[in-house]
């Protein structure tokens, strides 16, 4: 009885996956627009701020991450390499997480490190199972 | 062509790390609702008196039913039980919390505006619809009609 009411539940509920993949995705893209901008604005403050943060090679790196991040941003909206580009992204994350954001504990609120781990989550869950239908992912790579 | 065979193997390597990914999130989910059920449980008249400002209806019978909610969705969403089902309750909790609190102070968390449940609405819609993955009992369960 339980099983059947489950299966029939999971039928249903199934076919929405690839919809809340690409909410996710949009937001997801969104979050990672602002501080793209605002690296690009003036990537020399970002470098002399990763130096200052004990990150090595800070202008070679404040650019890698600026253009991973815009190029996230397209991508991640696009649907395109997506499993690709969400592991950099990720990456930048733990970055962030590790140099900014640990000391603050975990609460948003005081700057903690709960939204890049946020971040983190839906990127490993998009490079786990893809961008779903609603991507170019799907007519490039697995539509038959 | 190339490019197509890279793509398809490197999706076929991460497909492993779903139901990894599936716990993780379900598990930080699970503490996310700890706070705010346990802060509801401490006094449940004050957030009685809170849901009534708020022009929530029946506001002492909704305060029970959305404490019994979270703290429910605590457990089953770290447990994997029932994943999809409790998902959905817990996704209008975050509406009515978004539409009551937070649509009101924008989108940034830096002014308490609706980011953060934003973010959990979009975490239990990935829930309801790719469910819990391995390391859950309703895999235990309901497994082996996948």
């Amino acid at each position: 009885m339980l099983t059947t009411v489950y299966t029939l539940s999971k039928n249903i509920l199934q076919n929405f996956q690839s919809i809340a993949l690409l909410l996710a995705r949009l937001i997801v893209a969104y979050g990672f627009l602002e501080p793209a901008l605002m690296k690009w604005k003036d990537i020399g403050a970002v470098a002399e701020w990763f130096g200052s943060m004990g990150i090595p090679l800070p202008t070679l790196n404040a650019y890698m991450a600026a253009t991973t991040e815009i190029t996230g941003v397209v991508l991640l909206t696009i649907g395109l390499f997506i499993r690709l580009i969400s592991i950099p992204l990720m990456f930048v994350m733990v970055v962030a997480i590790t140099t900014v954001h640990l000391a603050h504990g975990f609460a948003a609120g005081d700057n903690g490190f709960e939204i890049p781990l946020y971040y983190m989550i839906f990127l490993f869950i998009f490079a786990s199972h893809g961008a779903g239908k609603f991507s170019l992912d799907y007519f490039l790579f697995e539509k038959k | 062509m190339r490019l197509k065979e890279f793509y398809l193997e490197l999706s076929a390597l991460l497909n492993y790390f779903q139901s990894l990914a599936l716990f993780f999130a379900r598990v930080v989910v699970a503490y996310g609702f700890y706070k705010p059920a346990s802060m509801k449980w401490a006094d449940i008249d004050a957030t009685a008196l809170w849901f009534e400002q708020l022009g929530i209806p029946f506001a002492y019978f909704s305060t029970l039913l959305t404490a019994s909610i979270e703290i429910i969705g605590v457990v089953l969403l770290f447990l994997g039980l029932f994943t999809r089902f409790i998902s959905i309750p817990l996704i209008v909790i975050l509406f009515v919390a978004i539409g009551t609190v937070h649509i009101h102070n924008g989108f940034s968390i830096a002014d308490n505006g609706f980011e953060i449940p934003l973010y959990y609405i979009l975490f239990l819609t990935i829930f309801a619809s790719i469910g819990a993955g391995k390391f859950s009992i309703d895999h235990i369960l309901f497994g082996k009609d996948k």
